[in-house]
C-alpha cells in the first residue's frame, strides 16, 4: 500500500495531485475526441455491469482514489487512465483491480496495458527529464511496471528533497535562506517577482511593526472619533497589538515608563546632559547617596572586611569604598560635594 | 530619587535588609534613552519569548535572571547605585540560542543586543551604571532558560504554537515600494 504523505509535504502533494487530476481530465477529453468509436461500440452498462465501466465512472473512481489516498495511489490512477482509456475493454479489469486494491509497490499493476508506443514514451520522458520536470515525466509516461517503479523513485526523491529544504528553513518565499516571517507579527507578503532590499530586511528584523501596512483611514466608530483621529491602526497590526497588550512584558514596559516619569518629575526635571546624557534625572549625587548610606549603615569601628563574608570581589570593592571613611568622608563628584 | 524608588543599593540591602531592592531595579531607568533601549528589547524579544514559552516559564527566567543580575552587581560593584536590569539576558539568550542562524527575528535580537552593549559603554556608566550586571544577568538568563527548557522536556510540555497572522504587504508603505 502507498504510505501516508507526511504532514510537512502535504501542500506539495495536494498541488501535485491537483495537477494530476487536471491531466486526467485532459487525457480523457483527448481520448474521447480522437477515438470516439469504443464508446459507441461499447455494450450498454446495464448489460455488463460487473465487467465494463464508463470513462466517467473510471474518472470518478480515480478521483476518489486521489482524494482519499496517498500520492502513490494518485500516480497509479494517472497511469491507468493513460494506458487503459483507449482500450475500453481493459477498463473493466482495471476497475476490478482498483476495487480489489491490487497494488504493487505503491502502484497499480498496469503491465498488461496495451497501445503504448515505447519509443514515443521514451522520447517524451527524456524531454521531460531534460526540462527538469521529473514529476510530469513520471505522471505521463509510467506505462509499465518498470516506468512506474522508476517514476515512484523520482517522486520519493522529490518529496525527500522538499522535506530537507523545509527542515533547513528554506522553501516558500525565501530569499537567500531568509524568510520574512516573525513569530509575533506573522509573515510579510512580498509581491510576485520582487525581492526586499537589505534595509527593508533590517527594518523587518528590528521592528516588524513598521513593515507593511501600519495605518489606514478610520472608517468605523463614532463620527467625533473619525473627525478627531482619522487615522487608525491597520487591522492586521491591531490584532497583533491586542495580543501583545495582553502580555506581561508589555505591562512591565508601561510600568517602567511610569517610573521614569515619576523619577524625573520628583527630581525637578531633567538633569543637564553633561551630567546625564540619557535624558533623565540628575544622577550626579547617586554615588554620593550610596556612599552616604554605606557610611550610615556600617558602624564606624566595624571592620568591613570581617563583617562581610563574601568573596574577593566584594572585599575589594568595599575596601576601596569604605576604607576612605574612617571617621568622616568628603566626596566630590562633578562639582558636587557631600560630607558624611 | 531613584534610590528612594528602589534602586540597587548594596549597603541598604545588606545592613538594612531591604531585599526588595534586588527586584525593583528591573523597573527603574536613568533616563529616556536608557528606557527606550530596554523597552525596545523587551517588546521586541521579551514579547516573542513570552508568547513562545508561556507566561510561567518566561516569568521564571525573567525574574531569576534579573535577581541574579542584582546580586552579582552588589558583589562586584557595591559602591554604586544601579537601575535597569534583566533585558540583556532575554536578548542574549534569544540571539544566540537558535539553530537557524539566518532567522530574521534572531538577527534582530542580535542587533539589539549589540545596541545594548554600545549603550552600556557610554560615558554614563561612569556615573552609576553597573555594567557588570549585563554579563552576569546574561549568563544567568542563559543558564535559567536552559534549565527551564530541560525541565519542560522532562515534563513533555511543548511551547505554545503561535497562531499565524499576516503582517501585511511589503509594498503598502512608500518606503518599501519597489522601483
Amino acid at each position: 500500500m502507498a504510505s501516508e504523505p507526511s504532514p510537512a509535504s502535504e501542500e506539495e502533494l495536494r498541488a501535485q495531485l491537483a495537477a494530476q487530476q487536471e491531466l486526467i481530465n485532459n487525457l480523457l477529453s483527448q481520448q474521447q475526441n480522437s477515438n470516439p468509436q469504443p464508446r459507441e461500440s461499447a455494450p450498454p452498462a446495464e448489460d455488463s455491469a460487473p465487467d465494463t465501466i464508463t470513462d466517467e465512472e473510471l474518472a470518478a473512481k480515480l478521483q476518489r482514489e486521489f482524494d482519499g489516498s496517498g500520492y502513490g495511489d494518485g500516480y497509479a490512477g494517472k497511469s491507468t487512465v493513460e494506458t487503459h482509456s483507449e482500450a475500453y475493454d481493459d477498463d473493466a479489469a482495471l476497475a476490478r483491480r482498483l476495487e480489489a486494491g491490487d497494488y504493487h509497490g505503491g502502484t497499480y499493476d498496469v503491465g498488461a496495458s496495451q497501445g503504448v508506443d515505447d519509443e514515443e514514451v521514451a522520447r517524451q520522458y527524456q524531454l521531460e527529464l531534460d526540462r527538469g520536470n521529473t514529476s510530469q515525466a513520471y505522471e505521463k509516461h509510467a506505462a509499465n511496471d518498470q516506468d512506474a517503479h522508476y517514476a515512484s523513485m523520482l517522486q520519493h526523491m522529490e518529496i525527500e528533497r522538499g522535506d530537507e529544504e523545509r527542515a533547513a528553513g528554506g522553501g516558500g518565499d525565501d530569499y537567500g535562506g531568509m524568510r520574512l516571517e516573525d513569530p509575533v507579527w506573522g509573515t510579510l507578503d512580498i509581491p510576485e517577482g520582487n525581492k526586499p532590499k537589505p534595509m527593508q530586511i533590517l527594518c523587518f528584523a528590528i521592528c516588524p511593526c513598521c513593515a507593511g501596512a501600519v495605518c489606514e483611514r478610520r472608517r468605523h466608530g463614532p463620527a467625533w472619533l473619525q473627525w478627531c483621529c482619522p487615522i487608525a491602526c491597520a487591522p492586521q497590526k491591531a490584532a497583533v497589538m491586542a495580543r501583545i497588550g495582553r502580555t506581561m512584558s508589555a505591562w512591565l514596559a508601561l510600568i517602567q515608563l511610569f517610573f521614569v516619569g515619576i523619577s524625573i518629575a520628583l527630581s525637578n526635571g531633567f538633569a543637564p546632559t553633561w551630567i546625564n546624557p540619557m535624558l533623565g534625572e540628575n544622577l550626579g549625587d547617586l554615588l554620593i547617596k550610596c556612599l552616604h548610606d554605606s557610611c550610615a549603615c556600617v558602624p564606624r569601628d566595624q571592620s568591613l572586611l570581617e563583617s562581610m563574608s563574601a568573596g574577593r570581589l566584594l572585599r575589594k570593592s568595599f575596601f576601596n569604598t569604605l576604607s576612605l571613611v574612617p571617621d568622616s568622608l568628603t566626596i566630590s563628584f562633578q562639582g558636587l560635594t557631600r560630607r558624611c | 530619587m531613584l534610590n528612594t524608588l528602589g534602586a540597587k543599593n548594596a549597603a541598604l540591602i545588606v545592613y538594612r535588609h531591604e531585599w526588595w531592592r534586588l527586584l525593583t531595579p528591573m523597573l527603574l531607568h536613568a533616563g529616556f534613552i536608557h528606557l527606550a533601549v530596554n523597552v525596545l528589547i523587551q517588546l521586541r524579544v521579551g514579547v516573542m519569548l513570552e508568547l513562545e514559552w508561556g507566561l510561567k516559564r518566561f516569568s521564571v527566567i525573567y525574574f531569576v535572571s534579573g535577581l541574579t543580575s542584582s546580586l552579582l552587581s552588589c558583589l562586584a560593584l557595591p559602591d554604586t547605585i544601579g537601575v535597569g536590569y534583566a533585558r540583556s539576558p532575554i536578548c542574549y539568550y534569544s540571539a544566540f540560542n537558535n539553530s537557524q542562524p539566518f532567522n530574521l527575528t534572531y538577527m534582530g535580537s542580535s542587533l539589539l543586543f549589540l545596541l545594548l552593549l554600545a549603550h552600556d559603554g557610554c560615558p554614563t556608566a561612569l556615573i552609576s551604571f553597573p555594567s557588570f550586571c549585563r554579563s552576569s544577568g546574561a549568563l544567568m538568563g542563559i543558564l535559567g532558560a536552559w534549565f527551564v527548557e530541560i525541565c519542560c522536556k522532562w515534563s513533555s510540555s511543548t511551547p505554545e504554537e503561535l497562531p499565524q497572522v499576516n503582517c501585511g504587504k511589503i509594498d503598502c508603505l512608500p518606503y518599501f515600494k519597489q522601483p
